[in-house]
């Protein structure tokens, strides 16, 4: 019986029945009587398959993945959203291609437990399911041909410290956080908890245009409330992502009116002005500003504290008689 | 003591005529390693060797299915501890496939976790060298445009992929000690002299970042970047080397760059240096 449900006959990758199927009788009526029939009972009628064995996947990882890797080592969780056509994907494509060519200023190349993934999206070739995104995010298997929400990692080398920074970013559709701000679909959201920083991802060319700026900076806002429920108030450093910076600077107004609009909930955030790709690459070079989001994404807030303070040593203090006598 | 070393690299990176050209160099019994006997079944090197003597490169490997294996019976003094290594030859287009779809034949992966060293090769000037996406192909694929050319994996991404494989899959040494791999950055004879100074880990940096970087945070691996000639010259464009080679042969000829203690880079004629090196000679 064929598992396809078709004429064993016509079967091309069967085996042990040639005689039957170049005369054109059917396997089903050949002489019981026939050694060489009785002989091939129980024999295999297909080939063996050739054994694969997987190395572990370098694509998308799930969110348990990260948790493990976090402990054994720091990482920084950064969430990045915005709606579609925002300019996510090409945020993490361009950043991509910067590591990949040498070109991301202050930082070199040291590790991603998510190559495939990157190169998948650098060379679009997987893209949301249109119109019908995936609900959850990546757990344990990755289908090749699917693009699946999860994170991606990246290990990066600072140039002018050798600190070495471990970077998870969440590759989702757009659609869930439009989702997120109409409808206050939260759960998605849960890994957002470990993030240190938040990129909310904004089309530069949309705040430019005068019928659209409004509404986009007015969901910001929305945004900005839901963040503040999901966080109870405490938000980590927000940064907003103007992509499309070869169609133009940002004018001093819009960014007055995005702060605005944050201040209103008593949220403050860093503009960042990016150009992932460029329309205008004598003005503005493909990948603009991603090496200052970095650098931004990886600096904390806190002032630099000196662990231990050197002081030279002062002929005749006896500091080691006087140590601690102030206390 | 059986050991098995694995040697991998993408298409028209340099394995097969070092296999090829190794063979003599252990046979001559000048450098680290000597082959102790005569192996059994030398067809794949004196196939290879011939095309070397006839002073061309031997061509690539070019199905996907192909290989041979080389097993030979190796000692670091005479009469001392004899290692079997056994080279598995496996084209470049496999080991691409298997870079691209994270899978290999069962039999492979068995073999390499009983390895506990290898050698990646990578060819300076490959003509199967795909350099990593730009902006503009980039954009191309992103907004289906459907005029851009996949080229395919790039270079780095498929060695940094290979390299990934070794480090989940070798095997730690008989000391315990971690599994050995030499970087064999092959046909190092083109580079100028101002490159040949700085190394093969500097123009790696320079080609391929990304491997580069990843060389340099491994953990678990113990590695090791050598320069690689075969016969000290290009036979293609080297009329000379190639006279040379058609006239007096392979004796002599061919070097691996190292760098030794004071960090200075020069021309060793021991051949067998990557391999005695990975596997712990």
């Amino acid at each position: 019986m064929c598992a396809l449900e078709r004429d064993p006959v016509t079967c091309e990758n069967r085996i042990g029945k040639a005689a039957a199927v170049t005369t054109g009788v059917s396997v089903d009526v050949v002489d019981p009587s026939d050694p060489t029939t009785l002989s091939a009972i129980g024999s295999p009628v297909l080939e063996r398959p050739t054994g694969t064995s997987s190395f572990p996947s370098s694509r998308t990882l799930g969110p348990d993945a990260i948790s493990k890797m976090m402990a054994s080592r720091y990482v920084t969780v950064i969430g990045i959203l915005g709606d579609p056509e925002s300019g996510k994907t090409a945020c993490l494509a361009s950043l991509y291609l910067m590591i990949s060519n040498a070109e991301l200023a202050g930082w070199k190349f040291a590790d991603s437990k998510s190559l495939m993934a990157f190169e998948d999206i650098a060379r679009g070739s997987r893209e949301w399911n249109a119109g019908n995104p995936p609900e959850q995010m990546t757990v344990h298997t990755e289908l090749s041909d699917e693009r699946r929400p999860g994170f991606l990692h990246l290990r990066l080398v600072r140039d002018s410290d050798g600190r070495r920074v471990d970077l998870a970013l969440p590759d989702l559709p757009g659609e869930w956080t439009t989702e997120l701000v109409s409808t206050s679909r939260t759960d998605r959201f849960e890994f957002l908890r470990a993030a240190e920083v938040i990129w909310v991802v904004l089309d530069g060319r949309a705040l430019e245009n005068k019928e659209r700026r409004q509404g986009v900076i007015s969901r910001v806002g929305q945004l900005a409330g839901r963040l503040g429920t999901l966080f109870s108030g405490e938000i980590p450093k927000l940064m907003l992502v103007i992509t499309h910076r070869d169609s133009g600077e940002l004018s001093a107004a819009v960014t007055t009116r995005l702060t605005a609009e944050l201040a209103k909930r008593d949220v403050a955030a860093t503009v960042l002005a990016v150009a992932p790709f460029s329309d205008n690459d004598e003005q503005v070079k493909a990948g603009f500003g991603l090496d200052e989001l970095i650098a931004a994404s990886t600096t904390s807030d806190l002032p630099a504290m000196e662990f231990w303070p050197s002081s030279d040593p002062v002929e005749g203090s006896r500091s080691y008689i006087g140590y601690r006598r102030d206390r | 003591m059986n050991r098995s070393i694995v040697l991998l690299g993408g298409p028209d990176s340099g394995k097969t005529n070092f296999v090829g050209r190794v063979w003599p160099a252990l046979d001559a019994g000048t450098g680290r390693l000597h082959a102790a006997v005569q192996p059994e079944d030398i067809r794949f090197v004196l196939d290879v060797a011939d095309h070397l003597y006839s002073g061309n490169f031997a061509p690539r490997s070019e199905h996907a299915d192909d290989r041979r294996d080389f097993e030979v019976v190796v000692a670091a003094e005479k009469g001392g501890e004899q290692t079997t290594i056994v080279i598995p030859d496996i084209s470049g287009e496999l080991w691409l496939n298997a870079a691209e779809h994270g899978e290999v034949s069962t039999s492979l992966m068995e073999e390499m976790r009983s390895a506990n060293g290898a050698l990646l090769f990578v060819r300076v000037n490959s003509e199967a060298d795909i350099r990593p996406l730009n902006w503009v192909t980039s954009k191309q694929h992103l907004a289906k445009l459907g005029n851009a050319e996949d080229q395919g994996l790039p270079t780095q991404v498929m060695l940094c992929e290979l390299l990934r494989f070794l480090e989940t899959s070798l095997s730690k040494r008989p000391d315990g000690q971690p599994p050995r791999v030499s970087i064999v950055v092959s046909a190092w004879d083109i580079i100028d002299q101002e490159k040949f100074v700085m190394g093969p880990k500097a123009w790696l940096e320079r080609e391929y970042p990304l491997l580069a970087g990843r060389l340099d945070d491994i953990e678990g691996i113990d590695l090791r970047v050598f320069g690689l000639s075969v016969v000290g010259g290009d036979l293609k464009a080297d009329e000379n080397c190639r006279d040379d080679v058609q006239e007096n042969g392979l004796d002599g000829r061919g070097w691996v760059a190292v760098q030794d203690d004071e960090g200075i880079w020069h021309k060793d004629p021991d051949l067998t240096l990557p391999i005695a090196w990975a596997v712990g000679s």
